[in-house]
């Protein structure tokens, strides 16, 4: 979850408990107490306080304003890295706090405070959406040097202590103090875990060990977990600012996004029939690929790899006169766009429904209630265009299905689309398969590719 | 011969009455009409003159002249005229008063036959078709640990027809008098159950076809019956005015036909929110034969082109616009 310092927090945090609840439910885990809003930080050790002594005047408050109130619409913190002199500092912030001026540049304007409550202006240089960072450049000031924050090339041990700052909840700058606990396994970018508190606001803050240097950059947090945070490798901050730097200045960045977008969901479709090129980055290795499982006696295609994530359960609370088992896969590669908008995730749903007690009349008008199962469902998004569908009756290995395609293009980046299909099972009086699939944010051919694939495996 | 002049109420029955027994020396008779006291038939209506008009009989033949009015006479088929030859009851209006003019030569309609046959057995049987239909439609829902509420529901089903039926044997009895409970509930019940019919049949053929047009005509199908039952409820309880008021039926259905229509293009650039059916039948009643991988992939080509159109339609415009910075 990202940290989003903005008015829709609230409404966002309260979605998440509710998702973690559910999930609790759904897998019949032991119920996790609700996390509480505001995780108290421990008492900073010594070095610490002299860590936040030394480097506090290198944070900075990013703050995005929309023009016409000259108010804040998101806020998150960043940290300097270079000082041009004459041309102004760099400085890196993540993509999320900025996305909303990045994609209206017209609405918004960002605005930088540092720690002595100094504001100035600020440009976008250059984003990286997949890795969730963003570089800015300060308006040049006369005769006072930035203090810029050294970041560090090698990836810290598993235990390492490290140190997050920022102004989380415009209460002020800050230091966190956590332990760096290994890559994230099961992301398709590579993110570091730190167990230590970052809070809505400290997005885009720095990340510093003990001589402070900059490991990590803090991007998001996990709602549900204690003290389960994550942190963007150093390194993708060196390549940000080796190719921002002295990019061109530019107001245009939805055509920048689009690109990073559409090479993401080439890279996934690639990962998932095994074309992918060598491992760029650790996790790079990470596998992701459609399998065949078993849901009962019925043989369905699901995701398969490192990097998906599946759940399944049962009506058995509900009623026992008929049996209905899901099973929803998800490859975990969804990159931010902007509030309310991700690209570039899979979603694969079955749900078997079996007859048993039920009368046939009773089981088959079932058909029409029953894709509550499968997940099938789409909330209107104003980013995407209308929905338009199709139906055709389409024969899969063994059985007859109704394959129901639903498309929505992306209305700000060219080229990407979600794709929503459902197979219902229409042969069989006894038990039934619904089957949906959803490309969310992929090319029309990718879309068309995986989707021809996954129809080739419906049994 | 033997004449008679009559001022009639609205619902047709007479009011005052003068007769004019035949004139032995055949001598032509004028009767004059009009709100003044000097006339052979006095009438009480702000919009007619004082002396409106004279009917001149003689012999078999009677004429209506208009003498001093503005109004004019209304002739049966409405319009506005001078000079009317009377050959037959059909009744006429000064002003607003409605006068019939009868002769004895002129034929009679029959006698009409008393209604024998009772209707509510009939509509008794067609609401014990309801309640099954209802029955039936609540226990293909009844698949959970909860058992639905089937008396509730049949109860606010009976209620909704008995209320429905009510309103029109009211207005009938209004309107002409006469009070028809069980025919309206009859036709009540029987335009709810060709409406069910006719939506299952155009779901199985949704289903046997893989078309997606029988379930997109849903609501104009429902329209059109509903109009069909508020005519026969109408030419039951209001004969009279049927004529007229099948104009306003027949507009308020193609109005309820057209806007949604319109509504839907204006809003999402369609003609129809449905796009899939969703309906699952007996397989037996699938006669479409499944298509290959590539119309499949074909439909989603088509279906691209369709939403980049939308895309390009509703274009939010501010990508390329040039607003200058805010100096803030």
């Amino acid at each position: 979850m990202i940290v989003l310092a903005t008015f829709w927090q609230r409404v966002l945090k309260i979605g998440m408990l509710a998702c973690a609840t559910f999930a609790a439910l759904q897998t019949n885990a032991q119920p996790v107490p609700a996390p509480t809003r505001e995780v108290s930080l421990p008492a900073p050790s010594a070095p610490a306080r002299d860590l936040f002594a030394k480097y506090k005047d290198r944070l900075i408050q990013v703050r995005v304003l929309l023009n016409s109130a000259s108010e804040q619409s998101s806020l998150g913190s960043g940290f300097f890295v270079r000082d041009d002199g004459d041309k102004g500092a760099l400085l890196v912030t993540n993509y999320h706090v900025v996305s909303s001026l990045a994609i209206d540049p017209h609405k918004y304007r960002i605005e930088i405070r540092q720690t002595s409550e100094e504001s100035a202006k600020a440009t976008l240089v250059a984003v990286d959406v997949l890795n969730d960072l963003a570089l800015l450049r300060m308006a040049p000031r006369a005769a006072k040097a930035a203090p810029t924050l050294q970041v560090r090339d090698t990836m810290p041990k598993q235990g390492e202590k490290l140190f997050a700052l920022g102004n989380p909840m415009e209460l002020g700058f800050l230091i966190s103090e956590g332990v760096f606990n290994g890559l994230v396994e099961s992301r398709i970018n590579d993110h570091m875990l730190f167990s230590g508190a970052i809070n809505s606001g400290m997005s885009g803050g720095p990340a510093i060990d003990d001589y402070g240097r900059v490991a990590g950059v803090n991007v998001s947090v996990l709602r549900d977990g204690q003290l389960l945070s994550f942190l963007v490798p150093s390194r993708f901050v060196t390549a940000l600012i080796e190719r921002g730097a002295d990019a061109a200045p530019r107001k245009e960045w939805r055509s920048e996004i689009g690109k990073q977008l559409t090479a993401h969901q080439a890279l996934i479709t690639a990962k998932l029939f095994g074309e992918a090129p060598a491992a760029t980055n650790r996790v790079g290795d990470a596998k992701a690929g459609f399998s065949t499982q078993k849901l009962d006696t019925r043989d369905v295609t699901t995701l398969d790899g490192s990097l998906t994530k599946c759940w399944a359960n049962a009506n058995d609370g509900d009623s026992p006169r008929y049996r209905a088992d899901t099973l929803r896969c998800s490859l975990k590669s969804e990159v931010f766009v902007r509030r309310g908008l991700s690209s570039g995730s899979i979603a694969i749903n079955h749900s078997l429904l079996r007859k048993d007690k039920l009368a046939t009349p009773q089981f088959l008008a079932m058909g029409s209630v029953a894709r509550q199962f499968t997940g099938y469902f789409r909330t209107h998004s104003a980013d995407l265009t209308d929905s338009r569908c199709g139906e055709d009756y389409f024969k899969g290995k063994l059985h007859v299905y109704r394959v129901t395609t639903c498309m929505e293009a992306f209305r700000k980046f060219d080229g990407l689309y979600r794709l929503s299909m459902s197979a219902m099972q229409v042969d069989d009086v006894n038990e039934r398969i619904l089957t949906g699939l959803t490309l969310n944010g992929f090319s029309f051919d990718n879309a068309q590719r995986i989707s021809r694939d996954f129809l080739e495996r419906l049994q | 011969m033997t004449w008679s002049i009559e001022v009639l109420h609205r619902d047709g029955a007479a009011l005052q009455r003068i007769l004019i027994a035949d004139p032995a020396d055949n001598e032509p008779r004028t009767v004059r009409i009009g709100r003044a006291l000097d006339n052979d038939l006095i009438v009480d209506d702000a919009h007619c003159a004082a002396h409106h008009a004279e009917i001149v009989i003689s012999g078999d033949a009677a004429t209506l002249s208009a003498v001093a009015t503005v109004n004019g006479i209304i002739a049966p088929n409405g319009k506005a005229v001078r000079a009317l030859a009377l050959d037959n009851d059909k009744p006429f209006k000064l002003g607003h008063t409605s006068i019939r003019v009868r002769c004895d030569r002129w034929p009679l309609a029959p006698e009409l036959p008393l209604q024998t046959r009772p209707v509510w057995p009939l509509a008794l049987l067609l609401l014990g078709l309801v309640f099954a239909h209802e029955s039936w439609d609540i226990w293909l829902k009844d698949v959970g640990s909860q058992r639905p509420e089937y008396l509730y529901t049949l109860a606010g089903v009976s209620a909704g027809l008995g209320a429905w039926s009510s309103v029109y044997t009211l207005f009938g009895r209004l309107v002409s008098g006469t009070q028809r409970f069980f025919h309206h509930l009859a036709i009540a019940c029987t335009g709810f159950l060709s409406g069910i019919v006719l939506l299952y049949l155009l779901d199985v053929l949704a289903f046997a076809s893989s078309w997606l047009w029988p379930i997109q005509i849903h609501q104009p199908v429902v329209v059109v019956v509903g109009a069909a039952t508020v005519r026969a409820h109408l030419r039951l309880a209001d004969p009279r005015h049927w004529p007229g008021l099948r104009y306003a039926v027949a507009l308020v259905a193609a109005l309820a036909i057209v806007v949604p229509i319109a509504q839907q293009w204006m809003s999402h650039s369609r003609w129809s929110p449905i796009e899939s059916t969703g309906i699952l039948k007996h397989p037996a009643l699938r006669l479409a034969p499944p298509v290959s991988i590539d119309d499949i992939a074909k439909r989603q080509l088509e279906l691209k082109n369709r939403t980049d159109a939308l895309k390009a339609k509703q274009e939010d415009g501010d990508g390329d616009v040039y607003y200058p910075d805010n100096p803030g």
